[in-house]
């Protein structure tokens, strides 16, 4: 990763790390009117980027700010996001619930964990599963997690992106950008119920943006 | 609408378990960790707290300690778990749920490596218990009656409100084979948006008379199964079967 005084954001999708790093950065700066700051890197010039990233580091500054070991607690947090994928497991397809896993495996990875970062909110994640099931046949997003810990779905074709943070009891934020053919690039941001997503999202045609035309 | 093989399973986990006569020693615990240390990598102590008491000064503990009263072990991705203590050993699958055949030769090898671990134990009791979620989709009303979907649930007499949950326990003797069954149903916190949700949790033991040999064990297991089968089967209606095979 490039040392940069830019925020730079970590979407974790196999293979698309650096195409979703210049995403990110041009999501931040849509973003930054409504929605908190997202897990960044920043550089320190007192810092290399190895000492930032090895794991006795992270675990230095784990002791210091926490009682339980860094490694402890996210092994502890990945197991209980997995238990809760496994209570409605019978209603997500088995390649989405491993290629899930893979993702907060990734995520929730310790030899990248950064300084400032949460590690995943389960109450948010339960609002990011209980929409994956509810809109049905989700195109696989990329994720990220907040500052504050919210999970972090994003889906971008050329031209257009979406972005929902996930919180607890089904509320959601989201941001929302493209180029419209007749009047250019437009984007807006609102909070509210999962439920009501599709219907706030439809003025964009974004619904299209993050389902699948077939069953997934 | 034939019952069973369902495409979606209502089940939230499986379970078979054994009870032993005998407690087993704390470093046994070692020993049963090891031996499933490559595929159950998550290791969580289970511990109790022991309390001494002098008979000399009643009411009044001489000590508190915890001690470790076993393990609950996981693979990585959660959806297989070993649980060991005292005097039990459990085989546990969260869902996805992917049969009976594979369940019960998973649960199998893992009581094979327990005893290679600790060595052959009196089998006091065997069980398989089922713990099924039903989501039911609110009707166009908004609301949700499980009485379309199930035929257990609480008895009340007519007139009083509709309840806002439920908690239903019920024991009772199998005439053949001769076992025990704990059938419990509740509402349970909605899993999934538009819904209600059920839990039918299906206990089926034999804790008398217990086989002690392999081939026998593993047959009257497959006869616990059959007897948990049919009683929920009698549990739902055609309307929760439409719901499993969606």
């Amino acid at each position: 990763m490039l040392m940069t005084s830019n925020p730079v954001f970590d979407l974790a999708t196999p293979g698309e790390s650096k195409f979703a790093q210049r995403i990110g950065d041009e999501l931040h700066a849509s973003a930054k009117m409504t929605l908190p700051p997202w897990r960044r890197y920043t550089s320190d010039p007192n810092v290399s980027i190895e000492n930032q990233r090895r794991v006795g580091h992270a675990q230095f500054v784990s002791a210091v700010k926490q009682a339980e070991p860094l490694e402890q607690l996210l092994d502890r947090r990945r197991a209980e996001l997995k238990v809760r994928t496994a209570a409605v497991a019978m209603h997500i397809s088995e390649k989405w619930r491993l290629d899930l896993f893979r993702q907060l495996d990734d995520l929730m990875d310790i030899e990248s964990w950064h300084l400032e970062d949460q590690p995943i909110d389960p109450e948010s994640f339960m609002t990011f599963l209980r929409f994956l099931i509810y809109e049905k046949n989700i195109k696989r997003p990329s994720l990220a997690i907040s500052t504050n810990g919210a999970i972090i779905a994003a889906w971008f074709e050329p031209g257009q992106r979406l972005t929902i943070e996930f919180h607890a009891k089904d509320h959601v934020r989201w941001i929302v950008s493209r180029v419209d053919e007749q009047f250019g690039s437009e984007s807006a941001a609102g909070t509210g119920s999962v439920l009501r997503l599709a219907a706030v999202l439809s003025p964009y045609g974004a619904e299209a943006w993050f389902k699948n035309a077939a069953a997934a | 609408m034939p019952p069973g093989n369902y495409k979606r399973p209502p089940i939230i986990e499986a379970v078979i378990a054994f009870g032993f006569a005998e407690p087993i020693e704390t470093a046994s615990f070692e020993k049963v960790r090891a031996k499933f240390a490559g595929e159950y990598t998550s290791v969580e102590p289970r511990l109790g707290l022991h309390v001494n008491i002098d008979a000399a000064v009643p009411m009044r503990p001489t000590s508190a300690q915890p001690r470790l009263d076993g393990y609950k072990l996981s693979t990585p991705d959660q959806t297989d778990i070993v649980l060991v203590d005292r005097q039990g050993f459990t085989t546990a699958k969260l869902a996805p749920y992917d049969g009976w055949p594979k369940f019960c030769a998973k649960a199998a090898a893992n009581f094979d490596r327990y005893k290679a671990a600790v060595g052959r134990q009196q089998i006091t009791r065997i069980a398989t218990r089922y713990i099924n979620r039903l989501d039911i989709p609110f009707s166009a009303d908004g609301r949700v009656d499980p009485s379309n979907y199930m035929t257990v649930g609480p008895g009340l007499p007519s007139g009083l409100p509709t309840p806002g949950g439920y908690n239903v326990l019920v024991n009772f003797a199998w005439p053949e084979p001769r076992v025990r069954v704990n059938l419990i149903t509740a509402s349970v916190p909605p899993a999934i948006i538009g819904h209600g949700s059920f839990a039918l949790d299906i206990d089926v033991y034999l804790d008398a008379g217990v086989p002690q040999k392999d081939a026998d064990l593993w047959a009257y297991m497959d006869r616990l199964r059959d007897v948990k089968n049919a009683i929920f089967e009698r549990c739902i209606t055609d309307a929760a079967r439409a719901i499993f095979d969606t």
